[in-house]
């Protein structure tokens, strides 16, 4: 269902003003210049959110037709919880949603793709709506943010993904691309001369590619062609499966690592806290409860 | 005159800052690479630490092949050598990998050897190493890299010159053949 949002009431205002002011001057209620000028200017409104309402309708179509085509799933609306990251364009503004969801499997590596929609501050009490298309592939096991660039992206993309640009030894790669990581050496580990060569040949003008965690993002500002995506597709696979294998050996043992402790950990809980259905009794506060019989409360136990 | 004074006192001031700046620079990089180099000789060590155990497998199914095992002996003896400095380290283990690399082809005609855990284990365990000896030199240059530009470049040159800082060495390999890691193909 289509959300109803400020800009759909501004359009239907703009439509019901032009309709008043078409009445008023058929039946001479509005003329002369001020008439003229204050009806061009509801049909200007109106034009422009009849044009963004239909824009948006074809897109949506063209990515649904997409997913159809190849065997993908297709949502309107997504969760949220997928748009997760530590950085722009991520957790910044309001009214944050995913739209246009598309779901599969491109070249043997499990993607979605979608448009991420926020709104922003520009001043005082005026906010704009702002779109992002993501397009994201799996990766094996998490590893660190690191963020790639195109020195060709707007500057307010720039601006705002800070950090120092890492030099690698291609020169030509040093003037395409900046690259921002906290850990320099493992930024150099992953982008080795196989990734450089796969990143200077399939450059897309500001579109900017984030690894983090279990994913690897492709990421623009706007709406993109449906046309563009196998582009973004094979650009976001190609550099999950280009990390190095040194790289994903020890990102993999710490994962593994982290999962053992983690296990040990649950292993070692107490029993009340394994319990299903303990979020909803008493006994997640483990007051009035001794479910190991030991004559000492649950909730006494932690604290010793 | 107070203003040239003034003038003249800000600009010291504000030379001694740069000064200070270049200077500190050039030491964080001297000991990223100092640090990086640290990180190729860890996992050079651990090659090193692998050959033996190879040596007497190998042995166990091919006593007759002397020459090979005893130039692999040889060169790891040559490359863990303590003193060394880096170019003399890179050649050092371009000679080990390529008498590794003549072991390796000689397993073809042993397939009871081929075929044996322990030497797929150290094959494996030796490729590994040698994809993270790669990576560690790709970082330990590009540092060397930074700093020698550091060096050269002016104004920096002239802080460099004045407390001896001097450009490292890279690490890189010389035999196109030696860019390969020891790998048996089956």
């Amino acid at each position: 269902m289509h959300r109803f949002s400020r800009r759909n009431l501004l359009g239907w205002i703009a439509g019901a003003a032009s309709l008043v002011i078409f009445l008023g001057f058929q039946f001479g209620i509005f003329n002369g210049v001020w008439g003229v000028v204050a009806f061009a200017a509801a049909i200007a409104v109106g034009a422009w959110w009849l044009w963004e309402q239909w824009d948006q309708l074809r897109h949506r179509q063209r990515v649904e037709r997409f997913a159809a085509q190849h065997g993908w799933t297709y949502s309107e609306v997504g969760p949220l919880a997928l748009a997760r990251g530590s950085g722009f364009p991520f957790g910044v503004g309001t009214d944050r949603r995913v739209a246009n969801l598309i779901e599969g499997v491109y070249s043997d590596t499990r993607c979605i793709s979608y448009d991420y929609v926020f709104k922003y501050k520009v001043a005082d009490e005026r906010s704009a709506v702002q779109v992002f298309t993501v397009t994201q592939a799996s990766l094996p096991v998490p590893f660190p943010r690191l963020d790639l660039i195109p020195e060709d992206a707007g500057s307010r993309m720039l601006g705002a993904i800070t950090g120092s640009d890492i030099d690698l030894e291609s020169a030509e790669f040093n003037r395409a691309w900046r690259v921002l990581c906290s850990d320099r050496r493992y930024a150099v580990d992953v982008v080795d001369p196989r990734m450089m060569q796969l990143l200077l040949s399939h450059r897309m003008p500001g579109v900017a590619i984030r690894i983090e965690g279990d994913r690897v993002l492709a990421w623009s500002a706007g709406r993109a062609d449906v046309a563009d995506l196998r582009r973004r597709l094979d650009v976001v696979v190609g550099v999950a499966k280009r990390i190095p294998a040194h790289v994903v050996r020890t990102y993999t043992d710490a994962e593994t690592r982290r999962r053992a402790e983690q296990d040990k950990r649950e292993a070692n809980a107490p029993t009340w806290a394994k319990t299903p259905g303990v979020l909803n009794s008493r006994r997640y506060t483990g007051i009035g409860v001794d479910a190991d019989g030991d004559g000492v409360e649950d909730w006494e136990q932690r604290s010793r | 005159m107070e203003w040239f004074l003034i003038a003249l006192l800000v600009i010291v001031v504000i030379a001694g800052l740069w000064a200070v700046g270049a200077y500190n620079g050039l030491v964080r990089l001297r000991n990223l690479v100092q640090e990086a180099w640290h990180q190729i000789d860890t996992e050079l060590q651990r090659r090193h630490d692998l050959i033996p155990n190879l040596v007497e497998t190998v042995k166990g199914y091919a006593k007759h092949e002397r020459e090979t095992l005893e130039a692999v002996t040889a060169a790891r003896t040559a490359a863990v050598a303590p003193g060394s400095s880096p170019a003399e380290q890179a050649q050092q283990e371009n000679i080990l990998t390529q008498a590794l690399g003549k072991l390796f082809a000689l397993a073809e005609a042993y397939p009871d050897l081929k075929a044996n855990t322990n030497f797929l284990q150290l094959q494996t365990e030796l490729t590994n190493t040698e994809d993270r000896v790669a990576a560690g030199r790709r970082f330990y240059n590009a540092n060397v890299r930074d700093l020698n530009t550091r060096v050269e470049t002016f104004p920096t040159s002239i802080i460099a010159n004045m407390f001896k800082f001097v450009k490292a060495e890279y690490f890189e390999t010389e035999d196109p053949a030696a860019r390969q890691a020891p790998n048996v193909q089956f």
